[in-house]
Order: structure tokens, then sequence, then C-alpha cells
């Protein structure tokens, strides 16, 4: 079922994007997202699914401002984002996008508070309100014991978490994840997708997640579905059930 | 944390690629430094040693050749001539014929010797203390000597001693009588030459009547140029031309006798900077390389391209200044040892008081920093601004 516009968040529109494969003669033309059109209203939990290559992380990728459209717009909370330089871009990111990483992505020379604190380094905050935040954000993800743990000192799961803290620190409008549990066993994946539910229904956080797993999908409130750059599917969870 | 904090953890990451970054360019910013230390100070060295106020008339086709004594008295009744020495430079073994025993042997004349060198000051070598009244003892002695206070303190001589010099270049021993010690406190001339009377080794030679070079005190150092021409010119048309330069330029000569060299040192120096830049940008494009998913993350979570090479070019600064102060202030400590080692160089007495200058060590490391971020731009640069997708994609 498709979405009323009234109050989305980001409203996609129109999105093409189309990749350059090789050069001279043999270059080819590969589309992946083809005239899209997607809305996510605030406090939705989104999952994309589709098979690989299908376009999910492109449009993830894009929705966050760290790729851009060929053709289309995309305006996050009323902002169109692909007039946006690459500076302007950055800056709305620090203050809007928290992102979710497949492989964690902390950096492994830092703590996991300091990892936390990483966004905050953009923000005006003094060094005190900077660790307040942190220690919130570690406590809302159940880590507030392994403030001072480098990564490699957590398992994959706690390392996912510490990622989801530093995603949630700036407070941003949008949190999104690429595939957060596809590196992680069973049982650590549904502590995350937990959390993630958690964030959205306790703290109203929009999020959207890819994922190729069904089961991570159910997690969410709606599941849409992409094939070959095209909108296939877009259910209610509760529909899909 | 903060900013700094960042960059330090992230300098310190590879501790042992960081140790070696800064052991490599530390070896060589101590050798940089060293090089163009000792340039520096040879040319120092002949510019300190010399007064802008002395002229040295020589023979015109090579310092070897000898002038006529009679030039003494031409030189010394030029208008604008204040006073004149003979001078030649005996070169004789003391003790045994080892670089550390070298040292200038010239004669003079000590009537005149004083007036020529003003800012010389008689010394006792005993007390350090000014003693004038032990001029007259050098001037009264024929086989007297005066001797810079480096070399009292060198060989440990005293006052009465006497000293040997056997003769390489002349076919005479010099048997000399410690008199005198000299210094000179505001520069103009060097500490570590021995001077002796030139009647004594014109009469050991048999009276040859001649002088090596005559080295004259003018009124007006503005009148030098006139009186340059004036000499020489007046020398034009005789079996012996000779050659007048002020006495810097004549020191200066002496480093560039050493021109090879001097050339040689430039491109061992400038090689030696072309390898720390080598070294420096080969370390960070491979730091760079392995940061560059990292970096991706950075700029995905919204730290700008700017702010990221900001961050990343700090780091390489830190590590080059880091092992560049190290290799200065190696080379600044260990300039004395340099000193000892080129105590076994023909050169030795010329290095007697070779130190390196503060200003090259800090400049050594600047030089050091700024190879450090040079390096570092284009690598850094392209990291910071690689597309955040392509890298995420690639890596992961």
């Amino acid at each position: 079922m498709a979405i009323s516009n009234d109050d989305a968040l980001v409203r996609v529109e129109n999105i093409e994007k189309t990749y350059t494969r090789g050069s001279g003669r043999d270059a080819t033309e590969v589309h992946v997202l083809a005239g899209l059109n997607f809305t996510i209203k605030k406090g939705d939990f989104v999952a994309l699914m589709g098979p690989s290559g299908s376009g999910k992380t492109t449009l993830l990728n894009i929705i966050a401002g760290i790729d851009r459209p060929s053709l289309g717009s995309i305006a996050v909370d009323g902002l169109e984002t692909t007039n946006l330089s690459e500076s302007q871009l950055a800056r709305w990111r620090s203050e809007n996008v928290g992102f979710i990483f497949q492989l964690y992505n902390l950096i492994p020379v830092l703590t996991a508070a300091e990892n936390v604190e990483l966004p905050l380094l953009l923000t005006k905050l003094g060094k005190a309100k900077r660790r307040e935040h942190v220690e919130t954000a570690l406590k809302i993800v159940g880590l507030g014991d392994r403030m001072h743990h480098y990564p490699r000192q957590l398992s994959g799961g706690q390392e996912q978490r510490v990622a989801i803290a530093r995603a949630i620190v700036t407070d941003p409008l949008l949190i999104l994840a690429d595939e957060p549990t596809g590196d992680l066993d069973k049982v650590a994946g549904v502590e995350v997708l937990t959390l993630l539910k958690r964030l959205n229904a306790e703290f109203g956080k929009t999020i959207l997640m890819v994922t190729h797993d069904p089961h991570a999908a159910e997690s969410a409130k709606r599941i849409v579905h992409l094939e070959k750059g095209v909108l296939v599917r877009d259910d209610e969870v509760n529909s899909v059930r | 944390m903060n900013a700094a904090g960042l960059i330090i953890a992230n300098a310190v990451r590879n501790k042992r690629r960081t140790i070696l970054t800064i052991l490599s360019l530390g070896a060589s910013v101590f050798l940089f430094a060293t090089l163009e230390s000792l340039l520096q100070y040879m040319t120092s060295h002949a510019l300190d040693n010399g007064s802008a106020r002395r002229i040295v008339v020589r023979r015109k086709t090579s310092l070897q050749d000898r002038l006529p004594q009679s030039y003494i008295q031409k030189v010394a009744s030029v208008d604008g001539i204040e006073c004149v020495t003979p001078m030649v430079w005996f070169g004789g073994i003391y003790k045994e014929e080892t670089a550390k025993n070298m040292f200038g042997q010239l004669s003079c004349d000590p009537e005149t010797w004083h007036s020529v060198i003003p800012e010389a000051e008689i010394l006792d070598p005993a007390t350090g203390k000014p003693a004038p009244q032990l001029y007259d003892d050098f001037r009264k002695d024929r086989q007297g000597a005066l001797a810079g206070i480096h070399l009292f303190e060198k060989f440990g001589w005293k006052i009465g001693d006497q000293i040997v010099l056997q003769g390489k270049i002349y076919p005479c021993n010099l048997t000399l009588n410690l008199r005198a010690a000299y210094n000179a406190p505001r520069g103009g001339t060097d500490e570590s030459t021995l001077y002796y009377h030139h009647k004594y080794i014109d009469e050991s030679l048999g009276n040859p009547g001649l002088i090596g070079v005559v080295e004259a005190r003018v009124k007006n150092s503005d009148d030098i140029p006139r009186l340059i021409d004036q000499i020489d010119g007046g020398f034009a048309d005789s079996d012996f031309q000779t050659f007048t330069e002020t006495e810097q330029a004549f020191s200066l000569g002496f480093v560039k006798m050493l021109g090879n060299l001097t050339m040689l040192v430039h491109s061992i120096a400038t090689a030696v900077a072309f390898t720390m830049l080598m070294v420096a940008a080969n370390t960070t494009a491979s730091a760079a390389r392995e940061r560059a998913h990292e970096v991706a993350v950075m700029k995905a979570i919204g730290f700008a391209p700017t702010t990221v090479l900001r961050y990343l070019l700090f780091e390489n600064v830190l590590v080059a200044f880091s092992g560049a102060g190290l290799g200065a202030a190696a080379a600044y400590f260990f300039s004395a040892q340099v000193r000892a080692a080129m105590q076994q160089s023909p050169m030795a007495f010329f290095f007697e008081q070779y130190q390196m200058a503060p200003a090259i060590a800090i400049g050594s490391t600047l030089v050091g920093a700024i190879v450090g971020l040079c390096a570092a731009l284009i690598p850094c640069a392209r990291v910071a601004w690689m597309p955040i997708s392509t890298t995420l994609r690639r890596v992961a």
C-alpha cells in the first residue's frame, strides 16, 4: 500500500541512476534506478529489500547524499539535497543523518566512547556536553559499561551497537542502515533489530534499512521491494503478515 | 577526545611504521642539517675571520708563487694604506704529520702585525686575561711566536714552551718560543693561527727576499676598490703582477677552491632531501590507501573532504616534524662529534670551532615538516575526495 505524501520526511521523485561501465567502445550504461518515486513518512521504519543489483544501496546512498542521482530530486524534511555542494551535503549529513553500516566501520584506534563522540566533533558542543551525549547514546544501546573498550575488545554485536550509538548521538532526523545485521550471528542480529525497533518506537526515529533478510525486514513497519531499479512492492508489515 | 586527540591517535595507530618513518626522516634530516651546517660554517668562517678593512696582495699567477720583498714597502707607500705586514705560509709539521696537528703557520712583521690586526687581543693563556706586555716579548725574540688561544688550549702549550716546526714546503725547520697568545672576542680574525717573525724564516732560507702575500690595513674601507686598482695597476707591467682582494674575499677563495666539494655537498644534501620526500610520500601513500575506507566512513558521518584532508595532513606533518626535529636535534648535539671526526681530515684546523648554528637545526626541522606536508598533499587529497559510495563498496 502506498503511503500518503502529506507527512513525508523523505521524498524521492523520478530518481534515475546510471553508471557507465568500461570505457571507449566497450562502455556500457547500467541503469541502476529507473524513474523511482518513493516517500518515507516521519517516524516510519522502512525495510528496503530486493535482490543483489536491484539498486537498494544506491537508493540509500542517494538519500544520504553520498551519491548523486543522474536525474530526479530528493527532498529530506523539505530540503532539496540534490542541489547541495559536497561540503553542504557533509554538513547536512552531520546534522540530519545517522549511518549504520554492515561492517560497523568503527575507528579501531578510538574507544567506544570516542567513536560515538566522533560526529559530535562537528558540532559546537563543549567537552562536558559531548560526554553527556555519548554516555546517553551508549546507555541506550546497552553499552554504558563498555565506554573505554576498543573495537577489538568488543563482539560483533557490541561493535554494531556502538555504531548505532554513533548514528543516534547527534539525534538525527533519519537513520540509514545498510544491512546492519548482515555480518552478525542470529542472536546479535536480533539484538540489533530490537534496538532499531526501540529507537523507532520509543524515540520516534525514522529508519530506512536495507536488508536481504526477510526476518530482519519484518522488524520494520513497511517493506519496499526493488527489482532492477524499479519499486515493485510497497507493503505495510501487518498486511504482509 | 577532540580533533587533536583524533589526529594523534591516528598518527600513532601503526606504531612500528610511525617509529620507522620518524627514524628514517630523522636520519635524513640529520644528514641534511649536518651537510648544510658544514657548508654554512665554511662560508661564515671565512667571512668572520676576515676584516672589511684589510686587503691581501698576492702574485697574480698563483698563490704558490712568491712576491719580491720590495713589494712590502711599495704597497705600504700607496696613499690610503695604513700599515702592512708580509706573510708566508710555512705549512710545517708539528710533532708528527697528522691532520689533528695541522694549523695555520704564518710569518709576519711583529712591528706592524698588531696594527694590521688590531682586533686581536694579546692574552696570557695561563689566566686567559689580557696581557699586552707579552706582545713585546714576542716582538723582541727573533724566534718568538704568537699563537691563537685555541692552539694553546688544544696542545696544552704554555708561555715559554719551545716548539719545532719541520719544514715540508720549505727546506728548513723553525724552532719557535711561545711568547704570547691572542684571541679575537669580536671576531675579525681566527684564533687558531701561529705567527712568527718573517725575518726568521727569511734568514733560515738564506735570505731569498721573497714573501707569500702582503696583508694591508686600509685607512678607509670605501677606498678599497680604488686601492685594488691602484696596486694591481701599479704592478701590471712588472714581472710580478699582483692580484689584490679583500681579506674576506681571500678567505672565501679557499672555500671556492673547494668548489667541487661544495657542489658535491649541496648535491648530497639535495639528494637527501629528495630521499626524505620519497620516504614520506611512499609511507603516506600506503597509509592513506589503507585509510580510504575509514575516510569514506568519516565523510559519510558528516566530515567534509577539507576537514578530513586537514586531519590527514596534520597527522603527516606531526610525524614528519617529530622525525625532522629528532634528526635536527641529534645533528645539533652531535656537531661536536662531527668536529672530532673532522680532526682526522686535512681541514682539521679549519673545523676547530665548528658548531651547528641553532638556525640550521630549526631550519632543517621546518624543511622536514614541509617535506612531510608536500609528500602528503597529493595522496591525502586523493583519498579525501574519493567518492564515498564507491570507496565503501569497493573496500567492503
